[in-house]
């Protein structure tokens, strides 16, 4: 091996990086060869000086210098996460989208909650019947006392209304009944569609009664199937506010027959026709005179139904104008229209 | 009815919401369980590790510290590789705001130190590359009145002396210069800054064998050229 190739070798040899067989061939060498031992010796001189470079002090403004920039580029950072995250024109329409689904929300819950809050809001206890009289345009002839006009009502409002809700709701409904007379049939018609249309989105069983009697409707014909089954009364379920289903579900009467009794005097005969149902037995006796025409409603038991038929006709000239399905027992609401005839 | 679906809805989508939570803080706290055992580990070998955590938690006076604790080896790193002290300076500036801006990528593998003294090597390359187009004429520590010289320690018995020693690191410095770029980073890393292998490895990412043969190779040519600068050793 020639002095070139001992001299490249001799760094590595320095640093005892050299497989144990070189170490034994450059050092066989260097003990022969003088100019490889001054290479040795000016190789470890070398490294000595570059060793003894002197190490340079960093400059007292350079620390505050390379902070001064880190906090630069700090508050740069930060100033632009601010711009993403937080600037007003994403700010704004992020709070203006909240109220917005806030408010619909309220809306959509204020809905699904509104008709059981009207209920809420109607059943609390108002004023008790209250003399309901004042409320009713009376005849010249002087009805009883005794007599309530919230029982004038059609045998429908007494399903519709139970005990309780009749005595605490009569004024309010007898006040809107004073409006609703006037009306004439087919407004009051549609309103009762609608009403029922009410009842049906709420989701209220109105009872096999009712359906019955719609039935019963039916039959008759459309031009007197309102008035003359329920009378103006009926109008007074149709502007009465909607009763809960509970309430509903209490009612017990079923609507009944309606009698057509032609007199002479009907004025007259108004108290004998009472007489005649109050020894029957009934309850709840209403009567009504208007135009000439009276109206007589009470709660009768069922087998008591042919015993007022016979002593009606001691009265006058008796005509069943409407027969209900019978049940077998209970109370059933009977109506008997005096009318003046032969 | 409509109340008392939105009641059901909403009672479903709370017990979902606290499952997907529950699910959620278990993963979290395993994940810090195992991140603070990394913690440990990482505070156990790297004297820095604790500052880095600061500095990525935004406290920038955390960093302060890291400047203080590196700044001179960065520097001389910078001034031997490049030989001008005022672009060493400059490198060292730079390599810090690097390091501060990429701090939330440091993953620990090596040390701080190291990942730093990579950062140091890189630019000095990046700004040595673009001073050699940017002007033909560099400046060596030799040349300059003011320079590094400030810095010397002022032991020498006479100024006969301190100027000799003087003249002789200024052509040290020009023999250092005159190196490839990567036997430079080698022999100043290894014979001036007296990194370990494993440590240069680590700064340079290159196998210690490359490193070897770099450093053998970079010693012999600064024989040659000492020996050519300053006649006899």
């Amino acid at each position: 091996m020639d002095c070139k190739h001992i001299e490249e070798k001799l760094p590595a040899y320095l640093e005892g990086a050299l497989p144990p067989e070189e170490v034994k061939l450059v050092e066989g060498h260097l003990v022969a060869c003088p100019n490889c031992r001054l290479a040795l010796e000016h190789l470890v001189k070398a490294g000595k000086l570059v060793r003894e470079l002197d190490e340079a002090e960093p400059p007292p403004w350079l620390k505050q210098r390379i902070m001064e920039r880190v906090r630069e580029e700090r508050e740069r950072r930060e100033g632009f996460l601010r711009r993403l995250f937080y600037p007003l024109h994403i700010k704004l329409p992020a709070t203006a989208l909240a109220t917005v689904m806030i408010a619909v929300f309220a809306v959509y819950i204020f809905r699904a909650v509104e008709p059981e809050t009207r209920y809420l809001h109607q059943t609390p206890s108002e004023p008790t019947t209250a003399a309901p009289e004042k409320s009713v345009t009376k005849p010249p002839e002087a009805i009883p006392p005794k007599v309530t006009v919230p029982e004038v009502r059609s045998e429908k409002s007494r399903i519709a209304v139970s005990e309780a809700d009749r005595e605490s709701g009569g004024r309010r409904i007898l006040s809107e009944e004073k409006e609703a007379l006037p009306k004439p049939a087919e407004q009051a018609l549609a309103e009762r569609k609608i009403s029922e249309r009410r009842q049906a989105a709420r989701g209220v069983a109105t009872g096999a009664e009712e359906q019955q009697a719609t039935a019963a409707k039916r039959a008759l014909p459309p031009a007197k199937k309102e008035e003359v089954l329920y009378g103006a009364a009926m109008k007074d379920e149709v502007q009465a506010p909607a009763v809960p289903a509970k309430i509903r579900a209490a009612a017990t009467v079923r609507p009944g027959d309606v009698f057509s009794l032609y007199v002479r005097d009907p004025a007259a005969v108004m108290s004998d026709v009472e007489r005649v149902l109050v020894e029957s037995g009934a309850r709840k006796v209403t009567r009504e005179f208007r135009d000439g025409t009276g109206i007589v409603t009470a709660e009768i038991e069922v087998g008591k139904k042919k015993e007022i038929f016979e002593k009606l006709k001691s009265l006058g000239d008796v005509k069943e104008t409407r027969k209900a399905p019978e049940p077998p027992a209970g109370p059933v609401a009977i109506k008997i229209e005096v009318f003046a005839g032969p | 009815m409509k109340v008392f679906n939105l009641y059901i809805a909403s009672f479903l989508w709370y017990e979902a919401a606290r499952d997907s939570i529950d699910h959620l803080r278990g993963t979290i706290s395993c994940a810090r369980m195992s991140k603070t055992i990394e913690d440990r580990k990482h505070a156990l070998r790297d004297e820095d590790y604790e500052i880095i955590l600061s500095c990525r938690k935004g406290d920038v006076e955390a960093f302060g510290v890291l400047v203080e604790r590196h700044q001179k080896k960065m520097l001389n790193m910078a001034l031997r590789m490049t030989g001008d002290y005022d672009e060493a300076c400059e490198i060292v500036q730079e390599a810090f705001l690097a390091a501060y801006r990429a701090i939330r990528k440091f993953r620990g593998e090596a040390k701080f130190s190291s990942w730093l003294y990579g950062i140091v090597v890189n630019v000095s390359k990046t700004r040595m590359k673009q001073t050699a187009q940017r002007r033909q004429k560099t400046v060596s520590i030799g040349d300059r009145a003011d320079g590094p010289g400030d810095c010397l320690t002022g032991n020498e018995a006479s100024a006969l002396e301190a100027l000799e020693k003087k003249e002789i690191q200024a052509k040290v410095q020009h023999c250092i210069n005159t190196l490839d770029e990567e036997h430079r980073e080698v022999l100043v890393l290894r014979d001036i800054q007296g990194f370990s292998y494993d440590e240069i490895a680590d700064i340079l990412n290159a196998p210690e064998g490359t490193i070897k043969s770099r450093l053998f190779r970079a010693r012999g040519a600064m024989k040659n050229c000492l020996k050519k600068n300053l006649g006899e050793l």
